[in-house]
């Protein structure tokens, strides 16, 4: 088997369109990923000039209402991690600043498909558009007659003759394209590997890793089916229109349809729908229980019971800031509901979507490329979430102050800069991939699946083959 | 009638043909003899006008002693006659008479079928489904329809079985009688000396040997031909 | 030309399977796409219709207070309808882009914006509630199967697949020598036979563009229609052309379908996709730091203000308040100016937002510089533009939208400098001059 993979590497080496192919690739894939990180740092920075643009408002502030604070809030950008710059994912169709402030949850807003004109379909010329939709088309061109021209040669009689069998005839060429693959990957991984050589963490590594097997995968079945196809055809050129066909099918109709499909589904709801709904159980209660004025009620007696007075003027804290909290709180489980409900939609579809990995493994390769990257939608509400849990954290901080810290002393109601200050400011990391891992086991189950039809779809032809 | 006068053509100073001169008069099969690369086809493309020569002279004329085109009167039946396969023989025929600017009712594109030998039966089975023997007569049938005064076959009889190969000849035979100038490139001795009236033997570009069929048996045109090659 | 070879291509086309069922299968996703179209436009004119009602119940609420009146609802006793600043933040308004008649034929970035707006006096054209309706970003990522989308993209694959052996099937099977002696015009010939698909084509796209736009807009978008057709038929003929010279000078059916996808990526998804790259190396994802400031950090700034710097800014702004009072120490009324600082934050708004449009107007100015080697983007955008789906529809909405909110502002401070007294007939006017 390795004289044959030897000896396909020799006679491509020989090919000039090849030659010329290849080395177009390579200088393709280095220029196009270093611009890509070139441009992602370049948006980090962005992204962080921003932030820290906004904290140090936040650090200024002076002596002031805490409850003014909670309105005065502060700013979520969402940031890029360093492997967006392989692969972008959702990255430019979700909003990438989120105010957080008291009261309510806001929208993500100020997408970057938003500022401006239409310009791609396919999204920005990275690598990750390279290893989706034309590297493959390349292995493609590369497979369909490297085993049917072997036949209509006769050197497949000859090399059985020799005492090759035709199964390893077969994988000695799936593996001699994937080599070539291989080569392709690991370049454009390397050369992010060595400009982010030193903020690379681990999960970063493992997530490259993963990037770069998944990749592998899903090569290893495009040129295998291709092969496959043309046993099956006995003719190269059927084989090239079908495999044509099928890269249509995978990577531009399929996932449109099918992303059409569950999004019928599993409807969500008209931003006008929840917004009334929340209104709705924000003010006569959850489902129609406990509505406002009556949780206000019961707020204040527990209250008056727990400090043991008769009136809110007795009570030595501020009854606004504990009303403010409870309000905050129940505005919570309101959001809980609904956009719980909203992200389970949207976790749901994406799984139905990954089922059809069964027949795509484009979705397969996709949802894998994204999550490895942290630049798919399980890492998006992720950051929405991280979010909310900071927004929740920093109006319940000013709200106690604003409770039981600002009534004392001259300065009634107001807190200083010390304590502003002492806010700790939002940071959002990505989660390690372990801890999101099972999101992706679909798509890893499902890449398998195809590995072992293949391998037995190509043994068994390969059993029954009549040259 | 076919006249190639002195004929030079050479590519990138490599010379193909070398003073080439034959002529095949109206009514006469010429069978051209050659090895690989012995300038067969280059004079072939010559006269279907894909080539140009770079010195002598070439004329196509027929019966009447008008000059004959390659586009207008001159049919080409190339080595394997795989036309549109979905197409069936008598929508090949019609199709490829429709675009030289000719145009046949059913039965006369039947009748010609028929005059080269096709079975009706096969007549709508779609090409993908005929023999080589079968495409061939397609393929003749194209020129015969087209009325062509001059037939430019290239090794016509390669991978037919006997029986296809012996109607090939008869057919070519037939087509002849009526007038037709044929003109066929082959390696194949046999079916040369059965079916040609005249016999040309090309080495290098040069016509090193021509003579009558009729004068050679089939055994002294193959050792003659193996001299010629040899030395 | 041929009329023979140009009519015997149907039989051609017929026979050849893969074309037929690629080319009925293209159909019937067309058709497919139109449909979905429709449902995302019903959608939206659904949610527009619950809108109106929503807004008519809301206003028609304090119509009954003034019926029975009422100056407010009985929990809120600080409301006051007949005191002009109430009454104008009761006027419940929405701004709206309604779906295009046409949306069907491209959904463009109709899905990346926000098509209503609820305004009141502290709105701005950048909230964050205008933004797009809540949907699966990978589903967004991966697109809709969009008519416009067929056309400018999968259009072009269906042309490859019904021509790519055109000349290149005849020198596979090596009877195109035949084809030459048979017919002296080769090039013809493939110009014959490629205007059989061409005409096909353009019957069918020209057939379904028509077919959508007057059945849902009838003649009244008659010249977008007929942009739409010239469009899409000037697209068309592009490729036609470029793929004629392909199959002229072709060497086998499989060199040519290479080269035909080699184009095809490269003008669908190469250039666009390192013109994106460029432009976003160029013009980085905006975070909108100006405009944030100003929604934050400097509205807390002017709130901080005396009255007397407040009182300057407003007049900047309305100089016509300073000609409703003669004494100064009236016009400083404190509540009064309190309740018209919206104005002032409006301006600033109007100030920053007006950045932010020029700072996209330039990335915009670049992507148009690009067209000249991109015309895929071209086409897109000016597709997008037919169908009322571009970035610049959404920008005529902001703008919308812009002067709704400085209306309210104006009309906001304009009435509560007058001190009159609300009565019902004049909330209607409010309600008219709002709406």
């Amino acid at each position: 088997m390795i004289n044959i993979f030897y000896n396909e590497w020799r006679c491509f080496l020989r090919n000039k369109l090849f030659i010329f192919f290849t080395s177009f690739f390579i200088i393709l894939l280095i220029v196009v990923t270093y611009f890509a990180i070139i441009q992602n740092n370049k948006q980090i920075q962005s992204q962080n000039e921003a932030h820290n643009h906004i904290r140090s408002q936040w650090d200024e502030i002076d002596s002031t209402n805490a409850h003014s604070a909670a309105h005065f809030g502060t700013y979520a950008f969402k940031s890029n991690t360093i492997l967006n710059s392989l692969d972008e994912g959702i990255n430019s169709v979700t909003g990438v600043v989120l105010r957080l402030e008291g009261h309510k949850q806001n929208d993500v807003a100020f997408s970057e498909i938003s500022q401006s004109l239409e310009i791609s379909k396919f999204g920005k010329l990275k690598p990750s558009l390279l290893f989706q939709f034309i590297i493959p088309l390349f292995l493609i061109f590369l497979s369909f007659n490297s085993y049917t021209s072997e036949i209509a040669s006769g050197r497949l009689k000859l090399l059985i003759i020799q005492g090759d069998s035709l199964l390893k005839i077969v994988f000695a060429k799936i593996v001699t394209i994937l080599s070539l693959s291989f080569l392709l990957l690991f370049l454009s991984i390397f050369i992010q590997y060595t400009f982010n050589f030193s903020s690379l963490s681990f999960d970063e590594i493992l997530r490259l890793v993963i990037f770069f097997f998944a990749y592998i995968i899903y090569y290893f079945i495009i040129i295998t089916l291709t092969i496959l196809l043309s046993i099956l055809f006995k003719k190269s050129i059927s084989s090239l229109s079908t495999m044509i066909i099928v890269w249509l099918l995978w990577t531009v109709f399929l996932p449109k349809t099918i992303g059409n499909f569950t999004e019928s589904i599993s409807p969500l709801p008209t931003r006008f729908e929840l917004k009334s709904d929340m209104k709705e159980d924000r003010s006569k209660g959850i489902d129609g229980h406990n509505p406002s004025d009556e949780r206000r009620y019961q707020l204040e007696k527990e209250t008056l019971e727990k400090y043991n007075v008769d009136s809110l003027s007795q009570l030595p804290i501020n009854f606004s800031g504990i009303l403010l909290q409870a309000d905050e709180e129940y505005g919570n489980k309101v959001w809980d509901k609904h956009f719980g409900n909203v992200y389970s939609i949207l976790k749901e579809q994406k799984r139905n979507y990954q089922l059809s990995g069964l027949i795509n493994p484009f979705a397969s390769i996709q949802s894998l490329s994204t999550g490895s990257c942290g630049t798919d939608l399980i890492h998006h509400l992720d950051f929405l979430s991280k979010a909310e849990i900071y927004r929740r954290y920093f109006v319940k901080k000013l709200n106690n102050e604003y409770t039981f810290v600002s009534t004392k002393g001259e300065n009634a109601y107001l807190s200083d800069n010390v304590f502003f200050k002492s806010i700790n400011d939002f940071n959002y990391s990505t989660p390690n991939f372990s801890s999101v891992l099972y999101y992706y086991l679909y798509d890893i189950i499902f890449l398998f699946s195809w590995i072992l039809f293949l391998i037995f779809f190509v043994i068994l032809k390969s059993r029954k083959l009549i040259i | 009638m076919i006249e190639l006068k002195n004929i030079y053509k050479s590519f990138n100073s490599n010379i193909v043909l070398n003073n080439l001169s034959i002529k095949v008069n109206s009514g006469e099969i010429y069978g051209l003899l050659g090895a690989n690369g012995a300038g067969k086809s280059t004079t072939l493309n010559m006269l279907l006008g894909f080539l140009d020569q770079d010195s002598g002279t070439i004329n196509m004329i027929d019966n009447k002693g008008s000059t004959v085109t390659s586009k207008d009167g001159v049919g080409y039946i190339p080595e394997n006659v795989n036309l549109y396969p979905y197409l069936t023989g008598v929508e090949n025929l019609d199709y490829f008479s429709k675009i030289a600017g000719l145009k046949f009712t059913t039965d006369q594109l039947c009748n010609f079928l028929l005059e080269c030998g096709l079975k009706e039966l096969d007549f709508n089975k779609p090409m993908s489904e005929y023999s080589k023997g079968m495409k061939q007569k397609v393929g003749i049938a194209i020129a015969y329809a087209k009325n062509a005064k001059i037939y430019l076959l290239d090794e016509p009889a390669s991978g037919l079985d006997p029986l296809s190969s012996n109607d090939l000849s008869l057919l070519l035979k037939k087509m002849s009688k009526k007038g037709a100038t044929i003109l066929m490139a082959s390696h194949d001795i046999f079916r040369v000396r059965e079916t040609c009236d005249k016999i040309g033997i090309l080495k290098q570009g040069t016509l090193v040997k021509e003579m009558f069929s009729k004068d050679v048996s089939s055994l002294e045109l193959e050792s003659l031909y193996l001299e010629y090659m040899k030395n | 030309m041929n009329l023979n070879i140009f009519l015997y291509e149907a039989i051609h086309f017929t026979r050849s399977k893969a074309k037929l069922y690629s080319y009925l299968f293209f159909m019937s996703i067309c058709m497919l796409s139109i449909f979905n179209a429709y449902k995302i436009s019903n959608k939206q004119t659904q949610t527009i219709l619950n809108i109106n009602e929503q807004k008519e119940i809301e206003n028609q609420k304090v119509l009954d207070w003034f019926d029975k009146s009422n100056k407010g609802p009985d929990d809120k006793s600080w409301i006051n309808v007949e005191d002009p600043y109430w009454a104008i933040r009761s006027t419940s308004t929405y701004v709206v882009k309604e779906p295009s008649p046409l949306m069907p034929l491209g959904i463009g970035q109709s899905t990346q914006f926000g098509f209503y707006k609820k305004v009141n006096r502290w709105s701005s054209t950048y909230d964050d509630d205008i933004v797009e309706e809540i949907s699966n970003y990978e589903r967004l990522i991966n697109g809709n199967i969009d008519f416009s989308f067929l056309i400018i993209f999968l259009l072009p694959v269906l042309i490859i697949i019904m021509t790519y052996n055109i000349n290149g099937l005849e020198k596979d099977f090596s009877f195109h020598k035949l084809i030459s002696i048979q017919n002296n015009q080769v090039k013809l010939w493939v110009f014959t036979r490629l205007i059989f698909y061409l005409i096909l084509v353009l019957f069918s796209v020209n057939f379904l563009i028509l077919t959508v736009g007057f059945f849902n807009s009838g003649i009244s978008n008659i010249k977008s229609v007929l942009n739409l057709i010239l469009l899409s038929n000037l697209y068309i003929i592009l490729f036609f052309v470029v793929f004629y010279f392909l199959n002229t000078n072709g060497k086998s059916s499989s060199s040519i379908a290479f080269k035909m996808i080699s184009v095809w990526l490269l003008f669908c998804v190469i250039i666009p996709g390192s013109v994106h790259q460029y432009v976003s190396f160029q013009y980085p994802v905006n975070y909108m730091t100006d405009f944030l400031d100003v929604n934050r950090k400097r509205t807390y700034d002017i709130f901080k203000l005396d009255n007397s710097n407040l009182y300057t800014k407003l007049l900047d702004i309305h100089p016509e308040i300073s000609l409703n009072k003669d004494s100064l120490e009236i016009n400083l009324d404190n509540k009064k100016i309190r309740r018209s600082i919206s104005s002032i934050v409006n301006q600033m708004n109007v100030d920053a937002a007006n950045e932010i449009e020029r700072q996209n107007e330039e990335k915009n100015r670049l992507i148009r510089f690009t067209y000249i080697f991109n015309p895929v983007s071209y086409v897109q955008n000016m597709w997008n533009s037919c169908t009322s789906t571009d970035y610049d529809s959404y920008k005529k909405f902001r703008i919308k939208l812009k002067e709704s909110i400085q209306l309210r502002n104006e009309l906001l401070v304009l009435e509560i400098w007058k001190e009159q007294k609300v009565d019902k007939e004049s909330y209607q006017e409010y309600l008219k001059v709002l709406n």
